[in-house]
């Protein structure tokens, strides 16, 4: 009985020990403790509707067309005049243009949590990261996962890419 | 005490208890404060070109409770409507430069070598909202930056009320207290015929830990006579493009193929 249970603890104890290192070794690192360097206050914004914590919490395209669409509503309560018809009409074209290309935009540009590295996450890989050149884009591969560089929140990280044509 | 007395104790106690929230929120914002505040954005507002020099930190709070400060030296370059010029020096060595000239924003790594562009056409204040909301980029200070400094600064105030009279570096200013739903502030505004602001401090209340961002404005130049060639987006000879990419948690729900 008291084996069984001794066994229990330990594994307990060996399970805690892993998800706390896991989630560790996910951030950055400085001199061995996990340091997160941007939070909300990094901001610097006194704005009372912006998001909370834009670092982190990405905004859905959903979102974005709910706000242009109520800017759309809001226009169009307030027109008068044929005048006003018309400029919304082009209004309207304009916004439809540039919904379709922040969709483009953001499809490109979006990354899932943990494909981005920061510089230091990137260096303590424990494989030796090859840099090989295609084209104009530097990639640096780490066993079978590829990397390249991206700008991330102000800072240049290591995002995971799909290996290039012919690798 | 007889009945009568009782009752009128009670209908007194009632109507005040009413009308005290109503009194302490009609009161709270300080007509003071506001137009100092007013004055200064307006004054802002006017300014047509100028750079900004400052200082500025803020809290991170970590997992375990604990709050570690990083920070930066900015100098911020504009020129209505539509260049703006950003140079940082973070306090972990991090140099970088950010630069918009009405058509495309270009953010450069020097020491990485690399830059990323985004075509973005409209104003000042398009590019850094497209920076800030698109990209995830923090521009700390942007309110500052704004062409009316009054929408974010002075609007849906909570309260509001001067201190006092307080000196930041050497200079005479009035300290304001703010409050919207988000944040309060504290704000020095210089004393006299330029109210420009000195110092801010601001209070994230409703994150845990109740992080705060403090700045000072070491330098107003109002007349920066800076060269064309400042807005300019040409990459430097031998850096290489890299995208812009942001994190989307939603991604990680099994939506998306990245």
């Amino acid at each position: 009985m008291i084996s069984k249970f001794t066994f229990f603890l330990g594994s307990l104890a060996l399970l805690m020990f892993l998800v706390i290192t896991t989630e560790a070794d996910a951030r950055g690192r400085a001199g061995g403790k996990s340091v997160s360097r941007s939070g909300p206050a990094s901001g610097g914004s006194v704005k009372s509707a912006r998001q909370p914590n834009a670092s982190t919490k990405a905004k859905s395209i959903g979102d974005a067309r709910d706000r242009k669409q109520d800017a759309r509503d809001d226009r169009r309560d307030h027109k008068d005049d044929v005048r006003d018809d018309r400029r919304d009409f082009r209004d309207d074209v304009r916004d439809d243009r540039r919904d379709f290309r922040d969709d483009v935009r953001d499809d490109r540009r979006r990354w899932r949590v943990g494909s981005v590295l920061t510089v230091s996450a990137f260096r303590a890989l424990t494989c030796t990261t090859e840099t090989i050149i295609v084209g104009n884009v530097t990639y640096y591969r780490c066993g079978t996962t590829w990397y390249s560089k991206a700008h991330q929140g102000g800072n240049v990280t290591y995002i995971v890419v799909t290996a290039p044509a012919g690798y | 005490m007889n009945q009568l007395m009782k009752v009128v104790i009670g209908l007194t106690l009632f109507t005040s208890a009413l009308s005290y929230p109503l009194q302490v929120f009609a009161a709270e914002v300080d007509e003071e404060a506001v137009t100092i505040l007013k004055r200064s954005t307006a004054f802002m507002a006017k300014a047509t070109e100028f750079k900004i020099t400052t200082e500025f930190g803020f809290d991170v709070v970590q997992e375990t409770g604990q709050k570690l400060e990083f920070g930066a030296h900015h100098e911020v370059t504009i020129r209505r409507p539509d260049k703006a010029h950003l140079e940082f020096s973070r306090r972990d060595g991090v140099q970088g430069r950010m630069v918009f000239d009405g058509k495309q924003i270009v953010v450069l790594d020097p020491d990485e070598k690399v830059y990323s562009l985004e075509e973005i056409k409209g104003d000042v204040d398009t590019a850094f909202d497209f920076l800030v909301e698109e990209l995830q980029m923090p521009i700390p200070l942007d309110d500052f930056f704004s062409s009316d400094p009054a929408k974010s600064l002075a609007a849906n105030l909570e309260s509001g009320y001067v201190v006092g009279e307080s000196e930041v570096a050497g200079i005479s200013c009035d300290h304001l207290a703010l409050r919207n739903a988000r944040v309060d502030f504290q704000i020095w505004i210089a004393r006299g015929d330029k109210p420009l602001p000195r110092r801010i401090v601001i209070t994230y209340k409703n994150e845990e830990g109740q992080p705060q961002f403090w700045a000072n404005f070491l330098e107003w130049d109002l007349a920066p006579h800076v060269p064309d060639t400042l807005f300019s987006t040409k990459p430097p000879e031998g850096a290489t493009q890299i995208p812009f990419v942001i994190i989307d948690p939603s991604l990680n729900d099994g939506r998306g193929t990245r």
